[in-house]
């Protein structure tokens, strides 16, 4: 079913360094690069989950995407629909800006992503405004709407956000992403700050919203379960590349790389009878001013041999849909999550 | 009276006086915890058990004070009642309690970042704390030092031992930290959120180090966290708190696999399961918790409960009920009605 939706956004090549800055005069010092050339689709309508310990370029990639950050290299090409294909990477900032009511962001502090001096009404009508949307009535109106579907009331809008709880704080959130009607949004750890309870009410809400808006989602989180619930197919990055992208049951219960198989070995079971045998690694994930060469993960790779060290692996579609980058994808046989 | 119960704490009530009012973060918190055990402490943001743990190591920020209730301590190899500590008599800044901080019981914070002091080596902090309860010397408490740090896996501990906190990732300093805990072999380890703030794959290990270390030592660990896949892993037995309260309190396979009170049910049916929920929408626990200041009045939990019975859970304040010798909850579903009451 999947496979004959339309594809509504092509990334190719993205990369985003960042200059270090050493010395005097702040020259030298190298570049860190948090994204390092990653190439990927997302099609309409599906949520893309995007998994990675901290430092390994999966907030910094869901921004570039959005060009919050201007990439150094690449292409994010958004086909929308009844649109021409646009290349959000040569976009000029009056275009940029214009673009912006298709593809939004929701981010992971409910805290310091609110203006504490705006009402929640002028939060949420922001986009509305600085995009040129909407005026005049049509914003109260549209700022209304939305609200009520996030489940916020009325009352709520005259309101400064500090009166509001971490969850209420997210629906505002996710109000002010979908005032405008986007097509395609990116959720950066959109739960990670939530509580158990509240996490679960956030979680339907972005659900039901995709269902009623047929919105695509790129979803970036680090809790493995989470993803897993949410995501139609899942990439993981490692130091700034991605090391396999697949359809999300494939990815978890029969990756193709081994450190997609760490990760899955890390998850906490509920069962205290399942008791975790994590795989463990070696040290801890390395600079990404200073990436390992050949393949990133060699240094830390329980199966690495020598032409790990030298060589890059190549990315290689090696299940219909199931993407990984590894020499030996094909003759390793490896564990999947353990399912509670 | 079971000869192996190290800490118990009955009725404990902590409030925090403020400007907009007085908090109750813990009210009325009851708990057990025996030796050689692991007692996973859960519940979400403002369930006091944070303030519980500090409460027991005395080390409440202010304003906040313990109002009343017991923390009885029942140091190793002293029996009767003139072994027994009520660690909430004693004076937050007396010697007493500072002979016990660190030596009988020692802490573990969630920021790993923030727990060492950025101006001094790892090692130093670590021999301080050697030095404060032990009667060795430096030369020898620096070999202390260096043996601790490799038995949490530090590798090349001799040159780390002189390393500044920085120079640690935050696993690493996780590991430090759990070393120095470990300095004065204490008979009980507070953990709180060890391993919220660190990476799933880091997780595991700091996990795995604890396990191994906690049946090595044979030390208690009372581990607090928001995250039940972490307490099916580590913990024997259970507490569930819920607004200053210990809702649920039992052996972790009975709680997680036989809830009784509606709050744990409603908890472990909000959480996503691998395999088991991809897609599906979850059964979210409505509404949101409580502001502390404006607490509900009968059982806390019955404004979001759905399980809730007019004209009782808002009037009646629900006790402990026993369901059987290791198993009790605090609902009013399993409390023998009263007459009149």
């Amino acid at each position: 079913m999947l496979e004959q939706r339309r594809v509504l956004l092509e990334v190719k090549n993205l990369k985003k360094h960042f200059p270090l800055r050493q010395g005097f005069l702040g020259r030298g010092g190298g570049t860190v690069k948090a994204v390092d050339g990653i190439s990927l689709h997302i099609l309409q309508g599906e949520t893309l989950g995007m998994v990675g310990e901290s430092g390994s370029g999966k907030t910094t990639a869901g921004r570039t995407i959005l060009r919050a950050f201007n990439p150094t290299e690449g292409e994010i090409i958004f086909h929308l629909q009844n649109g021409p294909a646009t290349d959000l990477a040569k976009l000029s900032p009056g275009e940029l800006r214009a673009f912006r009511r298709h593809a939004q962001m929701i981010f992971q502090d409910p805290y310091s992503s609110l203006n504490p001096r705006m009402t929640v009404r002028d939060i949420i009508a922001e986009p509305l405004v600085a995009g040129g949307v909407a005026q005049g009535d049509e914003v109260d109106e549209r700022v209304r709407e939305t609200a009520r579907r996030c489940q916020l009331s009325l009352e709520h809008l005259r309101r400064y956000p500090h009166a509001f709880s971490g969850g209420q704080r997210q629906r505002i959130g996710i109000a002010r992403a979908l005032v405008v009607q986007p097509q395609f949004v990116v959720c950066d750890e959109p739960v990670s700050a939530l509580d158990v309870s509240i996490q679960a009410q956030i979680l339907n809400l972005l659900m039901d919203m995709q269902e009623e808006f047929g919105l695509t989602y790129l979803f970036v989180a680090h809790d493995l379960s989470v993803v897993e619930h949410v995501s139609d197919r899942v990439a993981v990055m490692y130091l700034g590349r991605l090391v396999e992208v697949a359809p999300t049951a494939d990815l978890f219960y029969q990756p193709l790389h081994p450190y997609t198989e760490a990760l899955m070995s890390a998850i906490p079971a509920l069962d205290p009878d399942d008791v975790m045998k994590p795989v463990i690694l070696e040290g801890e994930i390395p600079s990404p001013a200073n990436p390992p060469t050949g393949c990133h993960f060699h240094p830390r790779c329980p199966y690495a041999q020598a032409v790990c060290k030298t060589d890059t692996p190549e990315w290689k579609e090696h299940k219909p849909g199931h993407f990984a980058a590894c020499h030996f994808a094909d003759q390793l046989s490896l564990k999947g999550a353990v399912k509670t | 009276m079971d000869n192996n119960v190290l800490l118990e704490i009955k009725d404990l009530h902590v409030s925090f006086p403020l400007d907009e009012g007085t908090v109750r973060a813990v009210d009325g918190a009851d708990l057990t915890l025996r030796r050689g055990e692991v007692l996973g402490v859960v519940g979400e943001s403002g369930c006091g058990k944070s303030v519980t743990a500090h409460s027991v190591l005395r080390i409440i920020p202010t304003p906040g004070r313990i109002d009343s209730g017991q923390i009885l301590f029942h140091p190793a190899g002293q029996s009767g009642a003139n072994g027994v500590i009520d660690l909430a008599q004693l004076s937050p800044t007396g010697s007493e309690i500072r002979n016990i901080r660190g030596k009988d019981i020692a802490m573990i914070f969630q920021e790993p970042m923030s727990s060492f002091s950025p101006v001094h080596t790892i090692g130093s902090q670590i021999e301080e704390a050697i030095l404060l309860h032990q009667m060795v010397s430096q030369a020898e408490a620096r070999k202390m030092t260096i043996e601790l740090l490799r038995l949490v896996g530090i590798s090349g501990a001799e040159q780390r031992v002189d390393n500044f906190p920085h120079q640690f990732s935050g696993g690493m300093r996780q590991r430090a930290m759990i070393a120095m805990a470990l300095s004065c072999t204490p008979s009980l380890l507070i953990a709180d959120e060890p391993t919220t703030a660190l990476d799933v794959t880091i997780q595991a290990q700091i996990l795995e180090l604890m396990r191994g270390l906690q049946k090595r030592l044979g030390m208690a660990v009372m581990f607090i966290t928001h995250n039940l896949g972490v307490i099916a892993q580590i913990a024997d037995t259970v507490a569930i708190m819920y607004l200053g309260q210990v809702v649920e309190y039992g052996p972790v396979r009975e709680i997680l696999r036989n809830p009784k009170h509606p709050y744990t049910v409603d908890l472990l049916r909000a959480v996503p399961r691998l395999g088991k929920t991809a897609g599906q929408r979850l059964v979210a626990i409505e509404g949101s918790i409580p502001s502390p200041f404006e607490r509900p009045s009968g059982c806390p939990f019955h404004p979001r409960c759905s399980r809730a019975m007019a004209g009782r859970c808002e009037v009646h304040m629900p006790a402990l009920t026993q369901l059987d010798d290791q198993h009790s909850v605090r609902c009013l579903l399993y409390e023998p009605e009263k007459t009149n009451a």
